[in-house]
């Protein structure tokens, strides 16, 4: 598919399109020295992680578990017999909360009515969202990123943006979810 | 019959993008600074005709950089580099744009009374770099006066040269979507340089 396919896309367009690329062309930003670039590319490595993130093979770890298994069946007395699954211990009903958490912060959130638009730039008003939020006086918890594990995102049709396009690192997004409605707001 | 420079050794230069993702990945330095080679210039040009300043636009791809390859788990499968790197560099800048705006409109506010001090003339050192500077003013105006959605779908187009198919991944949109932005984009633009005479 190329520009051409657009139906609106007449020789008209393909001469400013020549146009605009003569502007684009003699409007080049200026590039910068090459010290410049060596100085980016040492920054960029320094903030690598150190230690090699080198993967293992499925078929390397498949052996390995599996040598692992054989020789604790070995070694462990009475290794080949069959075994009664012994009961299960009993898990705790509910895991203690990360002591960020035992005692929440508590920010002052601006209702609807603290709020008044007197003016918005044009290109921001298809990013406005109107109308109440749907945890509305609800408390929120806030996880740190190390609390998620994201297995799966899709990137939003409207921005464009991607929660996974974040990556791992540590300035990634911050999740929010409600956790019980409030009574009284802070 | 003038003699050809030798092109630099770059044992690396046939060697591809995904591979020598996998190379960083393992702690290659040679693989990153081919791969930094590659792709600095489209990412910085993006990134300029976003910020539109060196200095924001170098950070933007030193971030884009350091973004895309510490998050090449999420990269991994779903795109080919330049265009995950081209679409963290894109967000980066439009990012810092923001960040810039908010600074300034508070920077604004806060000295109110104080006059708008006049624009310095631009170092230029013929007529004709003082016509490309002006040029450069229109077409960084124009641009500035389109929606956010378009100027980073045209600049992805019309800098990257990246195809319908690329911007449609990068930006999480149809193709028909990166078209029809792409046709305002073009059609603000054009009302813009001719207005200002440029065309």
């Amino acid at each position: 598919m190329n520009r051409a396919d657009y139906p609106s896309f007449d020789a008209d367009d393909a001469d400013f399109d020549a146009e605009l690329a003569r502007i684009l062309h003699n409007t080049a930003p200026p590039i910068p020295g090459p010290e410049v670039w060596a100085g980016m590319l040492s920054q960029i490595e320094s903030a690598l992680p150190p230690t090699p993130l080198r993967r293992r093979s499925p078929r390397l770890l498949w052996g390995l578990g599996a040598m692992a298994a054989a020789l604790a069946l070995l070694l462990l007395p009475g290794g080949f017999e069959a075994k009664r699954p012994k009961p299960r211990p009993e898990l705790p009903a509910i895991a203690p909360l990360p002591s960020s958490l035992e005692e929440p912060t508590v920010f002052a959130v601006a209702s609807a009515e603290d709020v008044e638009l007197l003016s918005l730039p044009e290109e921001a008003v298809a990013f406005l969202p109107i109308g109440r939020h749907p945890a509305d006086g609800m408390a929120f918890a806030f996880a740190e990123v190390a609390d998620v594990v994201v297995h799966a995102s899709r990137p939003d049709p409207e921005s464009g943006m991607s929660m996974a396009a974040q990556g791992d690192s540590p300035t990634g997004p911050m999740l929010m979810a409600p956790v019980a409605p409030a009574a009284a707001r802070p | 019959m003038t003699e050809r420079p030798s092109a630099p050794s770059r044992p690396l230069g046939h060697v591809a993008d995904d591979t020598l993702v996998e190379r960083v990945r393992s702690g290659d330095r040679h693989a990153l600074a081919e791969l930094f080679q590659r792709h600095r210039l489209t990412a910085y040009r993006v990134a300029w005709r976003l910020t539109g300043n060196e200095a924001d636009a170098l950070d933007a791809v030193q971030e884009g950089f350091i973004k895309a390859l510490t998050g090449v788990t999420s990269f991994a499968g779903r795109a080919c580099f330049k265009t995950w790197l081209l679409r963290i560099v894109s967000n980066t800048a439009l990012d810092m744009l923001r960040s810039r705006r908010r600074r300034e409109a508070v920077s604004l506010f806060a000295n109110e009374d104080v006059p708008e001090p006049a624009l310095a003339a631009p170092l230029c050192d013929s007529s004709e770099e003082l016509n490309r500077a002006e040029m450069r003013r229109i077409l960084d105006e124009a641009l500035a006066g389109l929606p956010e959605v378009q100027r980073q779908t045209f600049v992805l187009f019309a800098e990257a040269g990246l195809r319908y198919r690329e911007i449609a991944d990068i930006l999480g949109v149809s193709i028909g979507t990166v078209m029809s932005r792409l046709f305002y984009a073009r059609q603000r633009l054009r009302a813009w340089l001719t207005e200002h005479s440029t065309l």
